[in-house]
């Protein structure tokens, strides 16, 4: 569960990202999150991350409290989220197979669970035969899955995906966001997407909340261009 | 903690070490000058405090007397010493006699003072016996005495107290000189380590970003980094103590054979084999550690 409460984040530098955000999403949520440029999506995203405090209000994430938490109980709060990059940040000297393993071994699995579970995470994402490829040598969408392979082979409860779609071609992040509403509807995890993609929002009609200079403007289930 | 794949942390730890080999070379390097200058003010005091202890011990004055010395000046010589207070024996050497010694000493080459035979260019000489336990100031005053026998025939007084107050001098000298290049030393083995790990560091920071949003803690992301400065510490400190035992047995050849006949004592290295090692892997360990503690806080601040 994500819970916002009067939640503002100014930065050092005086920017105003985030202005008395109310947010609540339930376990098992499918979220997407948009917004112009610079309306503070990626603030969001980085707050429930813990990758910054806010400044003011309360964050709860999974049943910790952001403002309050110690800095060694972070990794705690981490290993309930899986994260998905714009630009998916594999490791380009790793293999497809060291990638998802390397996710595991940060966290101190052992070794036997590390091989089972990463290579049975690749033959959910139709990723069989590419083990030893290495990143520059697969597709954008054999990539995308690799990195979402990543993301979830911890079990986190979260998936947080930031722009997931960002520079790939609009049938891959099709594809992408399918395997994301899968998850979600198969396994039940909450999933949080940040995205631009106006179609795939359209598309799914989830839940859309809509963030404008810092602020939600708009937060609804269906189509973000909807008429009202 | 339980720490997992520890075969995996120490191969990242090897790899940061030869990823940046040159500098790791440096580290290691200017590692090993740190300590073997460290083990090196060490020994040498202890050395130098050693030959104090064993002069101060040594309650002899030598008295050498003018060379046309009859018989009889000698015996009011002998008299007049013996009087003189906290004296208590006074032997006569005289010049046949010193000679004498000094051929038995040199044993096999003997023959070297067969020219002196005729013409001996030792002296005579009082050796002076005094109390033992008489302080520094009582045998000031002893020797004062003997100087003002100058006119009875006296002309040369050899006071070891004179070398023990050098020697002492010298020490000080050594340990403040060389305690300032250590600490001169450290700080820069300090910075060389530091940025040797923090080029590890940079060159995984990919990684540790990656492993920080998987949920990795702060101390295994910084373990590989620490055991890479301990290990290059612990190497520095197995080559800095071969390095060291080697140029300590050829100083002390080199010592034993200026030294005026078992006037100089060399202490035998196994007598610092264990405090050293422990010093040297103790310190090399220490600046390893710590510089890669800095080296990661450098990175967290970015
Ligand atoms: N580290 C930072 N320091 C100062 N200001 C920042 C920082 N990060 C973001 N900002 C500012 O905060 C505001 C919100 O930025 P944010 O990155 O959250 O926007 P966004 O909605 O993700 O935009 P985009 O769609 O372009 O990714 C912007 O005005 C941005 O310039
Ligand atoms: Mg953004």
């Amino acid at each position: 569960m994500i819970e916002l409460q009067n939640v503002t984040k100014t930065y050092p530098n005086g920017t105003k990202a985030l202005k008395n955000v109310n947010l609540h999403i339930d376990d098992g949520e499918f979220v997407f999150i948009v917004g112009a440029s610079g309306a503070g999506k990626t603030t969001l995203s980085r707050l429930l991350l813990r990758e910054e405090k806010p400044t003011s209000g309360q964050i709860l994430v999974n049943g910790f409290n952001l403002k309050r938490m110690p800095e060694w109980r972070v990794p705690k709060l981490r290993r309930t989220l899986g994260v998905v990059f714009q630009n998916f940040r594999l490791l380009p000297h790793m293999t497809v197979y060291e990638n998802v393993a390397f996710a595991m071994r940060a966290v101190g699995k052992k070794k036997k669970d590390i091989e089972k579970t990463a290579k049975s995470m690749l033959g959910v994402m139709h990723l069989d035969g590419k083990e030893n490829n290495f990143p520059d040598e697969l597709s954008g969408g054999e990539q995308q899955r690799v990195a979402l392979a990543r993301a979830l082979v911890n079990n986190p409860s979260t998936i947080i995906a930031d722009e997931p779609t960002g520079n790939i071609d609009p049938r891959l992040s099709r594809e992408l966001m399918k395997l994301l509403v899968d998850i979600n509807e198969s396994v039940g995890k909450t999933v949080v997407v940040i995205t631009h993609e106006q179609e795939l929002v359209d598309y799914y009609r989830k839940r859309v909340v809509t963030l404008k200079d810092g602020e939600i403007v708009s937060d609804r289930t269906g189509g973000m261009f909807d008429e009202d | 903690m339980r720490i997992r794949n520890l075969g995996y942390v120490f191969r990242l730890a090897f790899q940061g070490i030869f990823r940046n080999g040159f500098m790791s070379f440096a580290s290691i390097l200017v590692l090993i000058c740190c300590l073997v200058v460290t083990g090196s003010t060490y020994v040498l005091t202890e050395n130098i405090t050693y030959n104090i202890d064993q002069l101060s011990g040594y309650n002899k004055i030598v008295c050498f007397v003018k060379e046309d010395a009859a018989e009889f000046e000698l015996a009011s010589l002998q008299e007049k010493i013996e009087k003189i207070g906290n004296v208590s024996e006074v032997r006569l050497i005289t010049k046949d006699e010193a000679l004498k010694s000094y051929e038995e000493e040199y044993g096999d080459f003997s023959y070297l003072f067969d020219m002196f035979e005729e013409d001996n260019p030792l002296k005579d000489s009082f050796e002076v016996t005094y109390k033992e336990g008489i302080s520094l100031k009582e045998i000031n005053t002893l020797v004062n005495s003997l100087e003002n026998l100058e006119e009875d025939g006296i002309v040369k007084i050899n006071n070891r107290q004179d070398i023990t107050k050098k020697l002492d001098d010298l020490k000080n000298v050594i340990s403040i000189v060389l305690t300032w290049l250590t600490i001169l030393l450290f700080v820069i083995s300090f910075f060389v380590v530091m940025n040797t790990i923090r080029l590890s560091v940079f060159s995984r920071r990919e990684e540790i970003a990656i492993m920080h949003y998987v949920g990795a803690t702060r101390f295994f992301v910084a373990l590989p980094f620490l055991i890479e400065g301990t290990v290059l510490g612990l190497f520095s400190a197995a080559i800095a103590y071969g390095v060291q035992y080697f140029l300590y047995g050829a100083l002390s050849a080199e010592v034993l054979g200026i030294g005026e006949n078992g006037f100089v004592t060399v202490l035998p290295f196994e007598k610092f084999q264990w405090i050293l090692a422990i010093i040297f892997a103790a310190v090399s360990v220490a600046t390893g550690l710590v510089a890669g503690f800095a080296a990661l806080r450098g990175d967290k601040k970015k």
